[in-house]
């Protein structure tokens, strides 16, 4: 009895050391959730757009892992406005450039390969037409590292 | 049966540390849109020159259609352009119609005065332009002088 609970025991210990060796990295949103306000326009132009760049990401990978990347979407399926973000002063991988959010996840950094901490600067662009109106859209913005 | 315990000890806090490795993070993002209205006139400021007459009749009417333009911006519903002068006592007359509007229908032509009066009217949620046509007008027996308008378009509510 004893022999038989220690080897399931065993075998746990050897899953949770597996799975914590599993690839995966890590990744942390650094600085203020932000509000993008629109207020203004240039006459006969649409309305500007807003931007903000006061967050970034902190990302890593474990040793041994795979090149990794970084998505990024959005919960929200029906925007009223449109939603963009960009990674830049990118340190460690690859920025895709500029990614309008949606609920499907999009690479926003690409070949991560080093293992230290990296870091990047987000950009965050709102843009509305006139035609669309006022009103405000809230994103649960969600970014994953994962294999490429 | 202690060598038990350390092993079930070692395999929660190992499962636990496996299970908090965090391979993603979010945050949340508002966009506001805020009303926006906005008009700007183009091409300064403009004046009209009555010198002529075709003998027999009043003054020939001094016109410009083209020097000054009209644009504007807004994202909400039922608005309009209205005009309206701070000379409270021309002594000649002037009159103002938008042309070539985009975004709107123009008015019926404008004698300026210092009541806002409809300019341009069913002005659409988007941006819009249109030439702003001046056309002053004197009698013979006004005489001579000038007036000194400042005109005043704006964008308010239906």
């Amino acid at each position: 009895m004893k022999r038989r609970i220690l080897t399931i025991l065993a075998a746990l210990c050897l899953l949770a050391i597996f799975a914590g060796t599993t690839p995966g990295g890590q990744v942390i949103i650094t600085g203020v959730a932000p509000t993008l306000t629109i207020s203004t326009a240039t006459p006969g132009q649409d309305p500007d757009p807003a931007t903000d760049e006061a967050c970034g990401l902190r990302y890593s990978k474990d040793q041994g892992d795979p090149t990794l990347k970084v998505t990024v979407r959005t919960n929200n399926s029906g925007p009223s406005f449109m939603l963009q973000v960009e990674a830049f002063n990118v340190a460690g991988g690859t920025s895709t450039g500029t990614v309008t959010l949606s609920t499907t996840a999009q690479d926003l950094i690409t070949g991560v390969t080093s293992v230290a901490n990296k870091t990047c600067s987000l950009r965050y662009t709102a843009s509305s037409t006139a035609g669309e109106g006022t009103g405000a859209d809230g994103h649960t913005v969600t970014y994953t590292i994962v294999a490429q | 049966m202690k060598c038990i315990r350390f092993m079930a000890v070692v395999a929660v806090v190992a499962l636990a540390g496996a299970a908090w490795a965090a391979d993603n993070d979010s945050h949340t993002v508002t966009v506001q849109v805020n009303a926006v209205n906005e008009l700007a006139i183009s091409g300064g400021n403009i004046t009209l020159t009555i010198n002529s007459a075709t003998a027999g009749s009043d003054l020939d009417d001094a016109t410009d259609n083209t020097t000054c333009d009209l644009a504007w911006t807004t994202n909400q519903a039922s608005r309009k352009i209205t005009v309206v002068s701070d000379q409270g006592s021309p002594t000649f007359t002037l009159k103002v119609v938008a042309q070539n509007v985009t975004g709107g229908t123009a008015a019926s032509e404008v004698t300026l005065s210092t009541t806002a009066t409809d300019f341009v009217t069913a002005v659409s949620q988007a941006s819009g332009s249109c030439d702003l046509a001046y056309t002053a007008s004197a009698t013979a027996a006004q005489g001579t002088g000038s007036d000194v308008h400042t005109v005043t378009y704006t964008v308010t509510a239906a």
